[in-house]
C-alpha cells in the first residue's frame, strides 16, 4: 500500500501553538522564580531543580521534541502521554511558585492542558484504528470545551447572578487595567480606547451581557451542526475581552475555531478512511 | 420522532465528556485538569485599585526601559493592606517578573532615579470612577531612566 506522508490539519497547527503558547508563557513568567509554596506533586518531591535554566533547557528540548512528533504524528500516544504529563508539571510549577493554591495556573495553561490530556485519554483508551481514535478524541475534545465554557457561565451565576452584568463594576475593572503602568498590549490607541469604555458602563452591560449569553450556552459546542457558529460567537467574545479589557490569553480564540472548523486527523491521509460510526457526525477535515 | 428530525444529533462521546468534565469540575474545583473557572465571578464590588509607578516624581505610564532596580524585593512586593479583594493580580505579577528581570546586577552602578512603587484606590458609582487615595505606597528603591 502506498503511504502519502500526512499532512498537518489546521486544528492540529493551532494545537501545536498552544503548545508552544504554553511553554513561553511558562517560561517567561516562571523560570527563575522559586516555589513558594508546594502544590500537588510538588508536595511528594523537590521540583525546584524544574526551575533552574539549566535543566528547563533539557526539559524544554524534550517537550518541543515531542511537539514536533505530535505534528509529524510520531507515536502519537506516547507523545500525548508526554506532553499532557510536560504540562501538568508546569501547572504544579506554577501554582507552587505563584502560591494561589484555590486558583488555575493560567487559562492558556488549562485549556492545552485539558484539551491535550483528553485527546490523548482517547488515543490511550480507544479501541481500533487510529482514524476511530482520533474521532473520539475530537468530540471528546468539543465535549469538554463546551463544559468549560458552562463552568465560566455557571460560576458567573452562581457568585453574582445577574449583578454580573452590572456596567459600573466591569467599567472599573477596565480602569483599574488601563490606567496601570503595566497593561497588556501597551498600544496609546487601545488605553485611550479603554478609558473612554470606562466611561460608559452601559456599553460594558451589553458587553458583559453577551459574554454570559455565550458562556451559558456552551452545550452548543457538543453538538457538530451547530460548533461553527459557536466557534466564531466565542471569538467574537475573546476579541471584544482583548480589545475592552486587555485580556489575551493565547489559545483561547484559536482552539475552539479549530476545533469547530478543523480537526486534529490529518487534512491529507491515505492510510486509512474516516469510520462509518452513526455516532461519526464531526465536520469535514480542512 | 419529531423531536429526533427537530433537533440535530447529539454524539454520545462528546456529551459524555462534558458531562465528565462538567460533574469533576464541579466537584473537585481548583484541582488541575479539572477547575471551575471562577475568573471575574465576584462581581458587584465599587471599590478598586490600580498600580502606580513613579520615577523621580514622575508618574510612568510604561515599565519599559527602566533598569537596573535596586531596593525592591519582587518576592515580597504585595498590594498594601486596604486593597479591595477584587483587584486584579497579574498586573502585580508582571511587575514582579519585570523588576526580577530588571534588577540591577551585582558590579554595576546604583541608578539615579528614585523608584517609588503604590496602589491608587478608587471607588465607581453613578457619577463614574473617583480616585479615594491617589497614592498608598508599596516599595521603594532606585532605577536607571531609559
Amino acid at each position: 500500500m502506498k503511504v502519502t506522508p500526512a499532512r498537518p490539519s489546521v486544528a492540529r497547527w493551532v494545537m501545536a501553538y498552544g503548545l508552544t503558547a504554553t511553554w513561553v508563557l511558562f517560561t517567561t513568567g516562571t523560570i527563575g522564580g522559586t516555589i513558594r509554596t508546594p502544590w500537588g506533586i510538588a508536595r511528594l518531591f523537590d521540583l525546584s531543580f524544574l526551575l533552574t535554566p539549566g535543566v528547563w533547557a533539557v526539559f524544554s528540548a524534550i517537550y518541543f521534541l515531542c511537539v514536533f512528533a505530535f505534528m509529524r504524528r510520531i507515536r502519537e500516544a506516547l507523545v500525548g502521554v508526554l506532553l499532557s504529563v510536560s504540562i501538568a508539571l508546569m501547572a504544579t510549577l506554577r501554582i507552587s511558585e505563584t502560591a494561589r493554591l484555590d486558583t488555575m495556573p493560567s487559562l492558556t495553561t488549562m485549556l492545552v492542558g485539558v484539551l491535550i490530556t483528553t485527546w490523548t485519554l482517547a488515543l490511550v483508551a480507544t479501541p481500533g484504528s487510529m482514524a476511530r481514535k482520533e474521532q473520539v478524541g475530537h468530540e471528546m475534545m468539543c465535549g469538554v470545551f463546551g463544559a468549560i465554557m458552562c463552568l465560566t457561565a455557571w460560576s458567573k451565576w452562581s457568585t453574582s447572578g445577574l449583578q454580573w452584568l452590572d456596567g459600573n463594576t466591569h467599567a472599573l475593572w477596565i480602569y483599574e487595567r488601563a490606567a496601570g503602568p503595566v497593561v497588556v498590549f501597551e498600544i496609546p490607541m487601545l488605553r485611550a480606547f479603554r478609558m473612554w469604555l470606562s466611561d460608559h458602563p452601559t456599553i460594558c452591560s451589553f458587553g458583559a451581557g453577551y459574554t454570559l449569553l455565550v458562556e451559558s450556552l456552551g452545550f452548543l459546542f457538543v453538538v457538530p451542526r451547530w460548533r461553527k457558529a459557536y466557534a466564531i460567537a466565542v471569538a467574537g467574545m475573546l476579541i471584544g475581552l482583548g480589545v475592552g479589557l486587555g485580556f489575551a490569553e493565547p489559545g483561547w480564540i484559536e482552539l475552539p475555531l479549530a476545533l469547530g472548523f478543523s480537526q486534529l486527523a490529518s487534512a491529507k491521509d491515505t492510510t486509512h478512511r474516516a469510520p462509518t460510526d452513526p455516532d461519526h457526525t464531526a465536520p469535514s477535515v480542512r | 420522532m419529531r423531536l429526533r428530525h427537530r433537533f440535530p444529533p447529539i454524539p454520545k462521546l462528546a456529551l459524555g465528556a462534558f458531562v465528565l468534565y462538567l460533574v469533576g469540575s464541579a466537584l473537585l474545583g481548583e484541582a488541575y485538569p479539572f477547575s471551575r473557572y471562577s475568573m471575574y465571578a465576584q462581581h458587584g464590588y465599587q471599590d478598586g485599585a490600580h498600580l502606580v509607578i513613579r520615577l523621580d516624581g514622575v508618574e510612568l505610564q510604561t515599565m519599559r526601559g527602566i533598569v537596573d532596580i535596586d531596593g525592591v524585593d519582587p518576592e515580597t512586593l504585595r498590594y498594601p493592606q486596604g486593597t479591595p479583594a477584587g483587584v486584579a493580580g497579574y498586573p502585580l505579577d508582571h511587575l514582579r517578573h519585570y523588576i526580577a528581570q530588571h534588577g540591577r546586577r551585582p558590579g554595576t552602578a546604583t541608578g539615579e532615579a528614585q523608584l517609588e512603587i503604590g496602589a491608587r484606590f478608587l471607588r465607581v458609582g453613578p457619577s463614574g470612577i473617583r480616585v479615594t487615595q491617589a497614592f498608598v505606597p508599596i516599595a521603594a528603591g532606585t532605577a536607571r531612566r531609559p
